[in-house]
């Protein structure tokens, strides 16, 4: 097969619910076109998105298999411990037929549907695990088989957040394929100068000063404790003339004045500004985003930085080391302030560098997350996951 | 726990029978062994050995030490005052009964409070736990207040619409860093007396000697303890910070990190995962609660105290009764302690990177640790013995007593 040959792929669905499992199908659907896909589908059961889903693809559903001679045949030799040759009828009551080269499962649900394939010469499979779909499993569980078989027989997890859940389950970091959840809104036009130039006066950002961007709630997690120290760093011990905004400060009231009492005793008042999601416009006003979180999930804090194509740097925690990997982003080791001041500074003081940061974070952003660009990636994931 | 060796303090009043004394009650929030509950302690043993004050003492809820107190005094629990089998059966009724039963809750305190026999003056232990002043006011009793804390906590001075703030005739603070935070919050100056915050020195006797094995540490490491409840006041998370950049500017070092003490916010679990993935684990240890803590001192090299809020931590005074040097941010009151630099170390909050340069100087020079550690050992000894602060306490309350 050449990547011009369109790809012959057998997409397994739990059913065709109207949820994130179908939704991202019909996306990838949609943004493929004919030329890059020859697909069919077997879903466990029908749904409301079942006509829309026959829009674009065959789709056969096991739910409605009526009985016959064929029905018949699959059972006797099931009951005869012919699996192999049961599931084979099966697999042409269902339609499958022909050369496949990638199994596609729009989600861990669709698991059961996998003892229908060959057992050799099996083609790739690759799971998607779509965004909130590991702590679905996680309240009904697949059974202990079809957890094994899921494990056992994908090539590929394609995950949009909760990595560290699959790693947990025992799957290898080197199955696991990191894109994010799709967004549509992406390139959306920043706002323009004159409410940038507001918020500067509003913020009193000096002349010259540089800012720097973080994000997210004030919990634990978010990390926001540690931008603020990163600032005293920068301020204080090295003298840059440097401020910073947080935007999604409008959380707990408890958490906002505990880092508050850390900014006014580290001398921070009016240099580090903790805003409301209503201010994020105020993140485009930034030289660089800085990501100090402890553990990154859904929504993901680099996602500021790249819809705006800035340069990120932060802590090498999973999803951003994956997002970060051939350049887009500077990483260093979790809790290492000291080298993320040292990777904050060389770039606010080479302009070249920061641009060149900015536009592989914007490209990487593109293919995870804008769909056109997201789905090519997760094309030619399933084209090389064999 | 031991009384105190001083003599009779010069200020306190003639004998007066006891049969016409008026009764002092002491509250505070909890019988656990805590900053407050055991300044409490020490303080009332030191006035039974040497006062004739008649006491009693009422915990918000008990604690381990709640046996301590009723054997100096008659103590009251309210958490047990409440907890009332009428008020549970009422409880199962639904609604309206749980209403009722919180009424008796209260209708019961009330009355229980009656008890304590010519109630005349209230002192309240920590700034924090308050509400409970409301169940004394138709006694009119007049009001102590032992200023304990300092920033966040001290909020708590407007909690019930203002009453501790309103009712208190003299607040006594425990450091000078509390009586200007006092007077930041609007208190006049006039109503605040200043005492000095203590423990008793002598170290209890040993429970059990804890071996460093008990945490995979070899006996030539160094120990880095820490002590206290894990909440944000304390800092645990620039505990396990220091720790990283330490071992860092020092693999060579046999360096280990010790945090004993409760948990009621999950921070040991987060910091747990944030020590594995900052590649710290067997080197970074939260072992709890513990009931003997001093046997932990003894274990540790040095004592790092990373709050970034505390008034004045005893379990600072403690560690330096056995001889453990005490690092600590530039914030509270415990530089008056450490001086410059003569009982452990003082960096500028919050300076980790330093900090951790300061346990990497004073673990790989034994002999300067032990001195700073002697020197800390003198002077707790010299100023922050009960001997020595506990009639400074009486006497600032002395005036307001029956």
């Amino acid at each position: 097969m050449t990547s011009a040959d369109p790809l012959r792929l057998l997409v397994l669905l739990p059913d065709a619910a109207d949820d994130p499992a179908t939704q991202e199908l019909l996306g990838v659907l949609a943004d493929a076109g004919d030329d890059a896909l020859a697909a069919r589908a077997v879903a466990w059961d029908g749904g409301p998105r079942l006509a829309a889903l026959r829009g674009h693809l065959p789709v056969s559903v096991v739910a409605d298999l009526g009985g016959g001679p064929a029905a018949a045949l699959e059972r006797a030799l099931l009951r005869l411990g012919r699996r192999g040759a049961g599931f084979a009828v099966r697999r042409r009551r269902l339609g499958v037929r022909g050369a496949i080269d990638a199994v596609y499962l729009t989600s861990p649900r669709a698991a059961p549907l996998l003892r229908f394939l060959p057992e050799r010469a099996r083609p790739p499979v690759v799971v998607m695990v779509p965004l909130g779909e590991m702590t679905q499993a996680e309240h009904e569980p697949l059974s202990d088989e079809d957890r094994d078989l899921l494990l056992r027989t994908t090539d590929r997890f394609v995950v949009a957040s909760l990595l560290d859940r699959l790693e947990r389950l025992g799957v290898p970091s080197d199955r696991i394929v990191r894109i994010g959840a799709p967004d549509d809104g992406a390139g959306a036009p920043g706002p323009d100068p004159a409410r940038l130039a507001e918020l500067r006066g509003r913020l009193a950002v000096p002349e010259g000063a540089d800012v720097l961007a973080g994000s997210g709630p004030l919990v634990w997690r978010g990390g926001a404790d540690l931008f603020v120290r990163l600032l005293w760093m920068l301020r204080a011990r090295r003298g840059r003339d440097v401020v910073g905004v947080w935007v999604g400060a409008d959380a707990d009231p408890l958490e906002r004045r505990q880092l508050e009492h850390d900014i006014a005793h580290m001398d921070l008042a009016g240099r580090v500004h903790l805003l409301a999601d209503d201010d994020a416009d105020a993140l485009s006003m930034a030289d660089l985003h800085v990501v100090t979180s402890r553990e990154v999930d859904a929504p993901e804090p680099y996602r500021p930085a790249a819809e705006r194509g800035q340069g990120l740097v932060g802590f090498r925690t999973d999803v951003l080391d994956r997002f970060a990997t051939d350049g887009a982003g500077e990483l260093v080791e979790f809790l290492d302030l000291e080298r993320l001041a040292d990777a904050v500074e060389r770039l606010l003081d080479d302009a070249a560098a920061r641009t060149a940061l900015a536009g592989r974070v914007r490209a990487r952003f593109e293919e995870w997350h804008v769909p056109p660009a997201r789905t090519r990636f997760l094309l030619q994931t399933l084209r090389s996951a064999r | 726990m031991t009384a105190g060796r001083a003599a009779r303090p010069f200020l306190h009043s003639p004998p007066v029978p006891q049969a016409r004394r008026g009764t002092v009650l002491f509250f505070t929030h909890s019988g656990d062994r805590v900053g407050p509950p055991m300044i409490l302690l020490d303080l009332l043993t030191w006035i039974a050995a040497n006062t004739d004050l008649r006491f009693e003492v009422l915990l918000w809820r008990g604690g381990p030490l709640e046996a301590e107190f009723g054997a100096l005094a008659p103590v009251h629990d309210v958490d047990r005052i409440r907890r009332w089998p009428l008020a549970a059966r009422l409880e199962a009724l639904g609604r309206p009964g749980r209403r009722a039963a919180a009424l008796l809750r209260e209708a019961r305190l009330r009355l229980w409070l009656w008890r304590i026999p010519r109630l005349r003056t209230v002192v309240v232990v920590s700034v924090g736990p308050n509400d409970y002043l409301r169940h004394l006011r138709p006694r009119r009793p007049r009001v102590v207040t032992m200023a304990l804390e300092l920033g966040l906590q001290l909020v708590h001075l407007d909690d019930n619409d203002g009453r501790l703030r309103r009712e208190t005739e003299r607040f006594v603070a425990g450091m000078p860093v509390i009586r200007d935070a006092l007077v930041g919050l609007g208190i006049d100056p006039g109503r605040i007396a200043l005492a000095r915050e203590f423990v008793d020195t002598r170290p209890p006797a040993p429970v059990r000697v804890v071996e460093r094995s008990e945490l995979g540490i070899p006996e030539d490491g160094i120990v880095v303890g820490s002590a206290g409840v894990m909440e944000w006041r304390k800092a645990p998370e620039l505990f396990v910070q220091i720790a990283r950049a330490a071992c860092a500017a020092a693999p060579e070092l046999p360096l280990h990190f010790v945090w004993i003490g409760g948990d009621d916010q999950g921070y040991a679990a987060r910091l747990a995962d944030e020590v594995d993935r900052a590649g710290l684990s067997g080197r970074v240890h939260f072992p709890g609660r513990q009931s003997n803590p001093w046997d932990w001192f003894a274990m540790f090299d040095l004592f790092l105290l990373t709050s970034r809020e505390d008034a004045f931590p005893l379990v600072c005074l403690e560690n330096a009764s056995v001889g453990n040097p005490v690092l600590c941010f530039d914030t509270g009151g415990m530089p008056e302690f450490v001086g410059d630099d003569e009982c452990g170390a003082v960096v500028a909050f919050p300076d980790v990177e330093l900090m951790a340069e300061r346990v990497v100087a004073l673990a790989a020079d034994g002999d300067e640790r032990r001195r700073r550690g002697e020197l800390g050992r003198e002077r707790v000894r010299e100023r922050y013995d009960v001997s020595v602060c506990a009639p400074l306490w009486y006497e600032a309350m002395e005036p307001l007593f029956p």
